[in-house]
Parts: structure tokens; C-alpha cells; sequence
């Protein structure tokens, strides 16, 4: 790699400082409340509308000791959940005002219910989620998100209006359109963005206000477009599997010769590739519920055909040569998505591996001797033509 | 298809009913091995009259199938159950292992995958699965149905209890039935339909007469028999053979109750067991109970029904309510609340000692274990002992091993016992 992405270092400055970054100390300090939320479908748009800055919770960028969850959540709750539930019990996520989930997995169902048993925070939120796109379960969600609302507005003592909920759809749209040019770049033959350097952008993303996220996010794409950073014919990875956050996972995979061109993690495109209607005549809640049930599906939604077309037609895009599924031990979602996946990947002639992980763990050890054979036999592939 | 393993099953199963009927004294027992046999032996019956299979997972009313003229087939408990009959653990599991299924799922999945990607499950003409129980419930479906090329409709549930969900539900059987209709060109018989749901409402019924009955000292049901009634219960809902056997254990409970006698000679101490144990056993049980008179009256996963009655004049919103006041479905969908509160009640109303939490390999229900243990112990007095094992692999944990952290709890227990009464 040629050059170095300078305006990668504030993203970068952020996750050195998780749990607690500066931008929601700042937040903290002028009065501002915040809820951590986990489970991919919480509405943020929501949240943000209300006036609370919502978080998205995780764990460390590293694979921890869990000794405080492990009392709690028994180890087949994934690593996930429980290294998000260790950070509170330590007593990091003090400065939270509210916890939210949804039903998204068993996992973080059972970490809601142990959080509010025994460290409610001052705000406990749920929200169902249907697991379909119909037009039932669409009125369903709605009436379930007008619900949602209103508990919102009683625990805030704020009235969430209509034109908070646009202002909050163009704020968290305007990330997911640059996010969709960061991808394009990705498309490219050399890439100027690695895959280890875009998770750093994602995590980031979960920690700050979305404007100012918005303003960094732009001032990378604006250098990475003038940037000649790759050489290189290597081969061209997708990442897929359980919410990811370790940029040294992603870096190890790069590092044995390939690049990651893409991905379809919940942390990352899943949730920042589709858009919600801005149409000034539908209801912006009604604009909501629909975006969150049929966004980029995850797992958990059905029909599960749409979630494959949708992560082939990608693969086809962005000129994938390989995916690699990292699954978290006992991500039962994962596990079942990843089989059917590989296979509708294969059937297109492109080869997949799958990763048994704990959260939080780098590209080391077996793993990097089997994504280095992975490599290799791409590799050989292309050369073969 | 290879239909070798099914059959084999079902024979063994047939022989094993032949061999244990002439021995066994209780009406329950009896009619447990008639009416078991007799599911497996009407799904080989449709496979041989090439009648059309429905195969489904737990908790999807197999009453719409049996209304439509279809023959309804558990999906995870039945290969279960092939399984159990023939003793190929290892075979089905490695099979699945070799598709590409972890470890780090559940047994009973895994084994279920095993015979589909063998061949070994009848050919269904469609699947239906719910998103009820657990992540791998929901998701194994899906794996199912690709490997079977076979057309296959997901039943959306909601989180928990409201009207609005209620008719949301209700609104899924409805589409649930238009799916079935579509692909196999049947129409549903509605006066069918509520007939079979009039059953199911006096087999509920039964069942929270028979949990009433159970709060009797000394108890007067075995601990195998709770098990047994809850499959029972989702394999025969709406039929004649769910009613019958509700019936016969009913009046075999209550005809002790009345006559003040135990399911065993000499109970000593009370359980409460708040998870599925190993489903290919229930010899633990039955040594608890023979050599320490430590019986389970009370299953607070399977045996605590909600309050609300099924009105079979409203089918598919009957449907939704029993879902939604069913044990099990109540317990594991939901907030964790309702399990725990539900267990402390149990606790109380039952006269309770102390608790077991079979941890099943791979479960992510496990994570309710902290909860429910500290909540029983604060607000009802009583210790909870958790047992590491797996649901459908006896090679997990050994039975030894599970004897020994039984007996020492039971031991605790009854010390306590000792110290309360002095």
C-alpha cells in the first residue's frame, strides 16, 4: 500500500477511547442522554428524534476474560452478548440512560432480560420485531413502533414530532449514501479502502452523533477517491457472519494476500446500504417500519431467499472471488444461515470458509493457517482462469 | 428416499411396545406405548398409501393438517425418536456434522438435519416452521426444506401476549392455510377444523385438571408421565387419541388423589424441573424417584398453563390463544419474567424442595439459568441445581456423571429438610 488514509485518524482516535469516546462525553457534558442499544433492528432514526443519542452497543476489540458475564450468562449465550454484559458489569456503560433490544436472537433476548434484572438502567426498552416483510406484519410493526414512540415521549418527557422523525431519516440516510459511495470505491479493481480500515469506520459510526459522523465520513471519501493506495490482482474477499468489530481480524485476512472488498454484516452493509423514503407525504413512522422490515435482510428474516439473492447479487457487484463466514460459537442464526449460504455460493463457483470464533478474536493461530490455504487455493483459481 | 431407517424404527418401537405392555401396571404407561406407536405407525401408513405428509416443527397446530386431510408429522421429535428407537446417534450426528452443522447447536437439531440429509425422514409434501422455541427452531427449517427441495411456509409469532398480537397470529394460521391449500390443491373443512380445535380445548382442559391434581401430597403422578403428556399433547392436538390419553392419565391421577396414595411408595423430597432433561432417558428420573423417593410434581416449563380459555367457535384465533397460554411457548418466547414468576408460584402451590435446570449442550435458553436460580432462591426459599447435559446425545455427559450431581444435591436437600423440621 502506497498511502496512508490521514482522515482515517479520527475514526481511529474514537475506538481507542470505547467504551466512553469523547464524542459522547461531549454529548454527556452539554446534557444529552444516551441509550446503548443492541440487536440490528432497533430504529435509531427513533431515538435520535427523541433527542437521545443512541449507541450501539459492543465488546472489546479483543477476545477478553469473561469472568463477571459468565456469572450471569452461561456460555452458550454467545461471546457476543456476554463481552457487551462484562463491559457493564465493570461498570463502563455506567453513563447510559436507557438499554434497548429487540427480539433479534435468543442472545439478546436472554442479555435483556439479565440486564434488567440486575443493573436496570434508568430506561429499559423493548420492541418487538416480526420476522416478515408482509403487508400484515408491516401494520403489525407499525402499530408496535407507534407504541414504542409513545413509551419513548413518557420516559423522556418529549414530544417526538413528525419533522424530528424526517430531520433524524435525512441525518441517518446522508450516512447510509456516503457509505454507499465508500462501497463504490470498493468495486473498483484497486480498492483504496482495506476491509480492516471500514470496520474501523463502522465502529466508530455506533459512537457519535451521526452529523459529525457524517462530516468524517465524507473527508474519507474525498481522499480516498483522489488515493492510488493498491497495486494489486489479489484476491477479492467478502466477510460475512456475526457482527464483527475487530479491524485485526479483518487485517490478518489482508495480510496474507488478499483484500476485503465487501461485507454483509449486520455492524456494517446490512444496516447501511438500504435508504428510508424522505417522500414529504408518507408518514415517517410508516416510512420507518417499512425500511426496518425490508432492509438487506438479516438471518432472522424470511423468506431467507431474499437475504442470499441479495448477498450474491453483491458478491456479483463487487467481483467477489471468496466469501469467509465468521461465526461466533453458538450464533444459532449464523450457523444455520451460513450452511445454506455456502452452498448458493459454491453453486455459483465461489468458494467459501467458515470461521468458528469467539467474539472479539484475530485473525491468529488455525485461523490465519486456514485462511492462508483459502487464499491460496483463490489464488490458484485465477491463475488457473 | 430411504425409508430402511423408518421402518426399522417404527418395528423396534412396535417390538419394544410388545415387550414392556404385558408388565406394565399403570393405565398412563399403557396408553403412553399404544399411543405413541400408533402416531408412527399412521405416518408410515400415509408413506406406503402415498397419502400427503405435512411435516412440521413443535408448536405449529398439526389441527389444520388433520382438518385438511393430511397427515402431520412432528419434524424434530420424530427424527428424534428414529433415532432413540435405533440407536444411530452417532451416524445421524456425524452426518450433519459432515453438511456442515457445528457442534455448537443443539443435538436434537443436528440429529433432525442428519436424517434429512440422508434421506432417512419421509418425503413431505410441504414444511411448516414457526419462529417459536428458539433461534435453531426457527432457522433449522429453512435447512430442511432445502434439503428435501421441498415448498415450505414460516409461521411469524409475536414476541408475546397482546391483542394485537393475537391477531396477528391468527392472521398467519389464515395464511399458513392458504399456503397449504395452494400447494397441495385441498380446501380446509372450517366445521373440520373446529371440531378438532373442540378437542384440543377439552384436552387442555385435562391437562390443568391433571396440574391441579399434581399439587396433592404425595404426588400422584410420575415424573416421566409430564414429559410424555406434553408430547402428547402437540403430536395428538385435536384428535380422539389426544383426548384419550388426557382422559386415562386424568383418572389415573385423580383416582390416587382420591384414594391418598403417591405415583411411588415412599416420596421424600419434591421437585420442580425447570427445563427439558435428556429426552433419549427417563431412567434418571425413574432412579430418583425408585432409590431416593425424590420425584418431580411439578415441570414449570410444560405444566403451567396460562389463563385464558380456547374458544374453538373462533378456529384461528383459538389456535393463536392456545399458543400464546401454552406451557413451553409461554415460558421461552417473551421476557424471562413470566417463566420466573410462574416458578415461584409453582414453588409455593406445589410444596416444592428444590429445583433442577437441565443445561442442555449448546442451548441458548441457558441464559435464563442466573435469573431463575437467584429468583427461587430469594423469593422462594429453595436451591436450584444445574446439570451440564444434552438433550439427544447420551455420549455428552454420562448418566454417572448426572447421578453423582443428583445424589449430592438430593443429599442437601434432604439435610435441609432435617434442619426444618428441627
Amino acid at each position: 500500500m502506497s498511502q496512508i488514509l490521514k482522515t482515517l485518524d479520527p475514526f481511529k482516535k474514537i475506538n481507542t477511547e470505547f467504551p466512553f469516546a469523547s464524542p459522547i462525553k461531549d454529548w454527556k457534558k452539554s446534557g444529552g442522554k444516551v441509550i446503548g442499544f443492541f440487536g440490528g433492528d432497533v430504529p435509531e432514526e427513533i431515538l435520535s428524534a427523541a433527542g437521545v443519542l443512541p449507541i450501539w452497543l459492543r465488546g472489546p476489540c479483543s477476545e477478553v476474560p469473561l469472568d463477571a458475564a459468565n456469572a450471569y450468562l452461561h456460555m452458550y449465550s454467545c461471546s457476543h452478548m456476554r463481552s457487551i454484559f462484562e463491559i457493564a458489569l465493570k461498570g463502563d456503560y455506567s453513563y447510559l440512560d436507557g438499554v434497548m433490544s429487540t427480539p433479534y436472537c435468543d442472545g439478546t433476548r436472554r442479555l435483556y432480560d439479565v440486564w434488567e434484572r440486575y443493573m436496570p438502567a434508568p430506561a429499559m426498552l423493548f420492541l418487538h420485531t416480526p420476522h416478515k416483510n408482509t403487508s400484515e406484519a408491516e401494520a403489525f410493526h407499525y402499530q408496535n413502533i407507534e407504541e414504542f414512540v409513545e413509551s419513548l415521549e413518557r420516559v423522556f418527557q418529549k414530544k417526538i414530532t413528525d419533522e424530528a422523525l424526517r430531520e433524524a431519516i435525512r441525518t441517518y440516510n446522508k450516512t447510509r449514501k456516503l457509505f454507499n459511495r465508500l462501497f463504490d470505491l470498493r468495486k473498483k479493481n484497486n480498492p483504496p479502502v482495506l476491509g480492516s480500515e471500514v470496520i474501523e469506520i463502522y465502529n466508530a459510526s455506533a459512537m457519535m452523533p451521526r452529523k459529525d459522523f457524517n462530516i468524517l465520513l465524507e473527508n474519507l471519501i474525498n481522499e480516498a477517491k483522489a488515493a492510488d493506495r493498491m497495486p494489486n490482482n489479489c484476491p477479492r474477499l467478502m466477510i460475512n457472519g456475526t457482527a464483527l468489530h475487530n479491524p485485526e481480524y479483518v487485517k490478518g485476512i489482508e495480510d496474507l494476500g488478499s483484500i476485503v472488498v465487501a461485507d454483509s454484516l449486520l455492524n456494517g452493509a446490512m444496516s447501511f446500504t438500504d435508504l428510508i423514503s424522505e417522500d414529504e407525504n408518507t408518514d415517517p413512522l410508516l416510512a420507518i417500519t417499512r425500511y426496518y422490515l425490508n432492509k438487506f435482510p438479516a438471518p432472522r428474516m424470511v423468506p431467507s431467499e431474499a437475504r442470499f439473492n441479495r448477498i450474491l447479487e453483491m458478491a456479483e457487484q463487487f467481483h467477489v472471488d471468496g466469501m469467509i463466514t465468521g461465526v461466533v460459537r453458538y450464533c444459532a442464526p449464523h450457523i444455520y444461515d451460513e450452511i445454506r449460504l455456502s452452498k448458493r455460493f459454491e453453486a455459483r463457483g465461489i468458494p467459501s470458509l467458515r470461521l468458528d470464533l469467539e467474539y472479539g478474536m484475530a485473525a491468529t493461530g488455525q485461523i490465519k493457517t486456514r485462511v492462508q490455504a483459502f487464499v491460496e487455493m483463490i489464488e490458484e483459481r485465477k491463475r488457473k482462469g | 428416499m430411504d425409508h430402511s431407517l423408518w421402518l426399522k424404527a417404527v418395528k423396534n418401537l412396535e417390538d419394544l411396545t410388545s415387550h414392556v405392555l404385558p408388565k406394565v401396571t399403570s393405565s398412563g404407561e399403557k396408553a403412553y406405548y399404544e399411543l405413541y406407536t400408533a402416531y408412527f405407525q399412521k405416518v408410515t401408513q400415509a408413506m406406503t398409501e402415498g397419502k400427503e405428509i405435512a411435516a412440521h416443527s413443535t408448536f405449529v397446530p398439526p389441527e389444520i393438517f388433520h382438518a385438511m386431510d393430511m397427515v402431520p408429522v412432528l419434524i424434530v421429535s420424530s427424527s428424534g425418536a428414529m433415532t432413540v428407537c435405533t440407536r444411530n446417534y452417532k451416524d445421524a450426528m456425524e452426518t450433519s456434522r459432515g453438511y456442515g452443522v457445528p457442534l455448537e447447536t443443539c443435538s436434537a437439531h443436528r440429529i433432525q438435519l442428519g436424517h434429512f440429509v440422508k434421506d432417512w425422514f419421509p418425503k413431505p409434501k410441504l414444511i411448516v416452521h414457526m419462529g417459536a422455541g428458539c433461534d435453531a427452531f426457527s432457522s433449522s427449517g429453512g435447512v430442511s426444506a432445502d434439503l428435501y427441495d421441498c415448498p415450505d411456509f414460516y409461521l411469524d409469532v409475536p414476541w408475546e401476549y397482546s391483542e394485537r398480537g393475537l391477531k396477528y397470529l391468527a392472521d398467519e394460521f389464515g395464511r399458513l392455510i392458504e399456503f397449504v391449500e395452494k400447494v397441495t390443491g385441498r380446501k380446509m373443512d372450517w366445521n373440520r377444523l373446529k371440531e378438532n380445535i373442540a378437542r384440543t380445548a377439552e384436552m387442555t382442559r385435562l391437562y390443568r385438571e391433571i396440574a391441579e391434581l399434581r399439587k396433592a401430597v404425595p404426588s400422584p403422578m410420575e415424573s416421566r408421565r409430564a414429559w410424555q403428556s406434553y408430547w402428547m399433547y402437540w403430536i395428538n392436538a385435536g384428535t380422539p387419541e389426544g383426548v384419550k390419553w388426557f382422559t386415562i392419565v386424568r383418572d389415573e391421577v385423580k383416582g390416587r388423589v382420591e384414594k391418598g396414595i403417591g405415583a411411588i411408595p415412599n416420596e421424600k423430597l419434591r421437585l420442580l424441573d425447570l427445563f427439558m432433561p435428556p429426552q433419549f432417558s427417563f431412567r434418571l428420573q425413574d432412579w430418583m424417584a425408585k432409590d431416593y423417593g425424590a420425584l418431580f410434581v411439578n415441570e414449570s416449563i410444560v405444566f403451567q398453563w396460562g389463563e385464558e380459555e380456547i374458544d374453538p367457535s373462533n378456529p384461528l384465533e383459538a389456535l393463536a390463544m392456545r399458543y400464546f397460554m401454552a406451557p413451553m411457548t409461554r415460558c421461552i418466547m417473551g421476557s424471562s419474567k413470566d417463566f420466573i414468576n410462574d416458578s415461584i408460584k409453582v414453588v409455593r402451590e406445589y410444596k416444592i424442595d428444590g429445583a433442577v435446570f437441565w443445561a442442555q449442550n449448546a442451548c441458548r435458553q441457558s441464559g435464563i439459568i442466573r435469573s431463575l436460580k437467584d429468583a427461587l432462591s430469594e423469593q422462594a426459599g429453595i436451591p436450584t441445581l444445574v446439570v451440564d447435559c444434552d438433550i439427544m446425545d447420551p455420549t455428552f455427559v454420562t448418566v454417572e456423571e448426572m447421578q453423582q450431581k443428583l445424589k449430592d444435591f438430593i443429599e442437601i436437600l434432604s439435610e435441609r429438610i432435617v434442619r426444618r423440621s428441627n
